[in-house]
């Protein structure tokens, strides 16, 4: 007796029927009460309702106030007889994100009937300095993940410098929060404007806080008492493996950037123009990350954070309740309204400015550090004075506050930075760490070699954290490595 | 005493044939259990894909994780197809990829064909020529197409993502040109007695008996066509113009509120891998005697 098999045909008849349902399910519509169910308990720890709506393509327009007035945004161009085209290229290419912004943007045309702007979306660095080469690059360019590669577009003349444009336009400088624009200004020159900026704040899961006695409120007065604070919080099985870290360790370049500053270290001299990665304060806060790392193991903590995931996203360790605290960008307030939109600011979670080192163990001030984005208009653009005043409408309060309000992210303006439509609680914390005393710092500054001195960076940090190599070590390479590259550009 | 003697003969033999066939099967057991085994290992990730594609966003970030959702969400697929614009992607990717394809079959089996079976002066040259091209990483080469196809006024159409293909691919040429030489000369020659030319040989002998090369040109070319992010991006400006790879980007980008589109995202991706899988499972048997054939994989 033959078992029935079933031939390739078959197969492929049942996985065509298979992929036709699917799509004919999933072209029918939503179903009704086919919502996703709210959240049961996702941890122990946890027990937070995901915001489980989707998000379609749905984006509200923000009406333009009466009048048609763009806020905070005078022409400083008569409107062309012809019709322009601008073209703005930018990185993201989030359904939403895009309708809505384009939505914001589609005002500059309120300004000037005859300028249409074209957006495009999804443009990484590598389509912006494959166009720029072959001489046809769009009118304006956000940065988004090539901050660093600025220095490097700077002198080989792929953007241009704005001083005279700011100046033409007494654009106010000053507007911008201390420091920020360092990421765009080099060789006496400022080559991009800064849009927003992400700054790093010490994320608490302030009721598991209960299980050492501490308020919610607590706040952990310098990284001393903090790491205290996380041994206590940290949760073991029998046979030593982690099930819940007190302190989720920083995990890549930006998070290291933040640890370094609250030691008051220095990655980079803008006197000297050379990289500092063996400053005093660069290698203080290594080794305290090292030591950590010795008293939990080091394989430990890699069997932890391969187990858990260390995801920016829902998986987040800290998000999910397998780690109570994290420093974290501000970022992570979006993830907590994407995922968990019931949580409460002071109760389910907290964001506080990273504590400072002790006095004996940092050198120099303890800052916060930030990260900024920006524009920059390409050389070889067919009408830069039109992408500045492009740039100059993407400034304005219009612009500013009303996308940055919808994705809940940090303004780096001081007319702008306490609106109210910002009103997000993270928002607020991270407005106050920039309106406080304490120093912030960009860590990298603009310059020809970032983008490959990061590289370095994380790749040495990376090795040291896994007990390969003593921060010394590390930190004497990149050195090396980034001097050879700098008088390489020079030679 | 020779009936029972006999009988008990039959019974040894018998005894001992079910013996081999239960080893037999028992070692075809074993065999199918360690390859079901192995399959298992290499099908758990596409299979946690699917997981996830039917999972809430709870059930997604759920420790200790689930493999099996409950309640499945069908609804995931809805949100896949229409958070960003699936079907006008699919079609743009499979326009792509079905036109380079065929593209490739043309120019490349033609150059194989001379670069084998036709005999003339300076071949050696040409084919090692044809051979050091594939030296030459995408990046080096990227800009200066890049500004070619600018000034042909091709950015931000298909042109420069297809065309291309009609001019052969020396990775491909290299694959159909080691077949053809497998080919024997016997039957080229008999076809030329027959006063067949040199397009009637190609059409009606060599390709024939070159299906397996041929399947495996196609699989490779439309999986890597399909699969290509950087050639749409740099040359595809305009959304109605994207494929999937593009598109597909707009589900990793979590700006505001996105990041809960995962179980979308998945439903997505499970969608974008069903052409390939298809194509495989259709082409399976002539794709591996084709990579048996040729040597390549």
């Amino acid at each position: 007796m033959s078992t029935p098999r079933l031939s390739r045909r078959q197969l492929l008849r049942l996985a065509g029927a298979g992929a036709a349902g699917s799509l004919i399910a999933a072209c029918g519509g939503a179903p009704q009460g086919a919502e996703p169910t709210p959240a049961s308990e996702a941890t122990a720890v946890a027990q937070p309702t995901v915001n489980a709506t989707p998000v379609g393509p749905t984006a509200t327009a923000i009406p333009l106030p009466q009048g048609e007035t763009i806020e905070g945004f005078t022409s400083l161009m008569a409107n062309p007889s012809e019709q322009i085209k601008l073209v703005y290229w930018w990185g993201n290419n989030y359904e939403p994100a895009l309708q809505f912004t384009n939505e914001i943007i589609a005002r500059f045309s309120n300004a000037y009937p005859n300028v249409i702007v074209e957006p495009v979306a999804g443009q990484n660095c590598d389509a912006f300095i494959t166009a720029a080469a072959a001489g046809t690059p769009p009118d304006l360019f956000h940065t988004w993940d090539c901050v660093e590669r600025m220095g490097a577009w700077a002198r080989r003349n792929v953007i241009i410098p704005l001083d005279d444009y700011i100046a033409r336009s007494k654009f106010p400088l000053d507007d911008y929060a201390p420091g920020i624009m360092d990421t765009c200004r080099m060789d006496g020159k400022i080559w991009g404007m800064v849009d927003t900026a992400g700054v790093f704040l010490l994320w608490t899961r302030p009721q598991i806080f209960a299980d050492i006695g501490k308020p919610v409120d607590a706040v952990p007065q310098n990284t001393d008492e903090m790491w205290q604070w996380a041994r206590e919080l940290t949760r073991t099985d029998a046979s030593g493996g982690i099930e819940r870290l007190g302190l989720r360790m920083p995990n890549w370049l930006w998070e290291y950037f933040a640890w370094i500053a609250v030691f008051g270290g220095e990655i980079w001299d803008v006197n000297a123009g050379e990289p500092t990665p063996d400053h005093p304060g660069v290698l203080a806060a290594l080794n305290d990350l090292v030591d950590q790392v010795r008293l939990y193991g080091a394989e430990n903590l890699q069997r932890w954070s391969s187990g858990i995931g260390a995801g920016e996203g829902a998986q987040n360790p800290w998000l999910a309740g397998n780690a109570v605290m994290q420093v974290g960008g501000d970022w992570t307030g979006q993830a907590i309204f994407d995922f968990f939109p019931d949580w409460k600011f002071g109760e389910q979670y907290n964001a506080v400015a990273p504590p400072p080192a002790p006095e004996g163990k940092r050198a120099g001030e303890s800052a916060i550090a930030w990260w900024s984005w920006p524009w920059v208009i390409p050389a070889g653009t067919r009408n830069p004075d039109w992408s500045w005043e492009l740039l100059r409408f993407y400034l304005s309060t219009e612009f500013q506050v009303n996308v940055h309000a919808k994705f809940k992210e940090m303004l780096v303006r001081k007319s702008m930075m306490n609106d109210e439509r910002l009103g997000h609680p993270w928002i607020k914390a991270g407005r106050d760490i920039v309106n406080g005393q304490r120093k912030l710092t960009t860590m990298m500054p603009m310059n020809p070699v970032a983008a490959e001195y990061s590289n370095l960076l994380g790749e040495a940090i990376d090795g040291v954290i896994r007990l390969n190599r003593t921060p010394e070590e590390a930190m004497a390479q990149v050195k090396t490595e980034t001097m050879q590259k700098l008088s390489e550009l020079k030679g | 005493m020779s009936t029972t003697m006999s009988e008990s003969g039959i019974a040894v033999r018998q005894r001992a044939r079910r013996m081999v066939l239960l080893q037999r099967t028992l070692g075809q057991m074993a065999l199918y259990v360690l390859v079901a085994a192995v399959s298992v290992l290499f099908l758990f990730p596409w299979l946690w894909l699917i997981s996830t594609s039917l999972k809430s966003p709870e059930q997604i970030i759920a420790v200790p994780p689930q493999l099996l959702p409950n309640p499945v969400m069908w609804i995931n697929y809805y949100y896949g197809v229409t958070f960003v614009d699936f079907p006008r992607y699919m079609l743009n990717t499979l326009i792509i990829a079905t036109s380079v394809m065929l593209a490739r079959i043309v120019s490349c089996t033609l150059v194989a064909y001379a670069l084998s079976i036709v005999d003339w002066p300076g071949k050696p040259i040409l084919f090692a020529l044809v051979l050091a091209t594939m030296m030459l990483p995408g990046q080096v080469t990227l800009i200066p197409l890049f500004i070619i196809y600018s000034r042909l006024g091709w950015v931000n159409t298909f042109l420069p993502l297809t065309l291309p293909a009609l001019f052969g691919d020396a990775f491909f040429i290299f694959l159909m040109r080691q077949f053809f030489v497998t080919i024997p000369r016997d039957l080229v020659d008999a076809a030329r007695m027959d006063g067949a030319s040199h397009f009637d040989i190609y059409l009606r002998v060599v390709m024939p008996l070159a299906r397996p090369a041929l399947a495996t040109l196609v699989a490779f070319t439309f999986i890597w066509t399909y699969n290509d992010f950087m050639g749409p991006l740099i040359y595809l400006k305009d959304r109605d113009l994207w494929t999937l790879s593009l598109g597909m980007q707009g589900f990793t980008q979590r700006y505001g509120a996105g990041g809960t589109a995962l179980g979308a995202m998945m439903a997505a991706a499970t969608l974008y891998t069903l052409p390939m899988i298809v194509l495989f499972l259709a082409a399976q048997k002539t794709f591996i005697r084709g990579i048996v054939t040729t040597g390549l994989k």
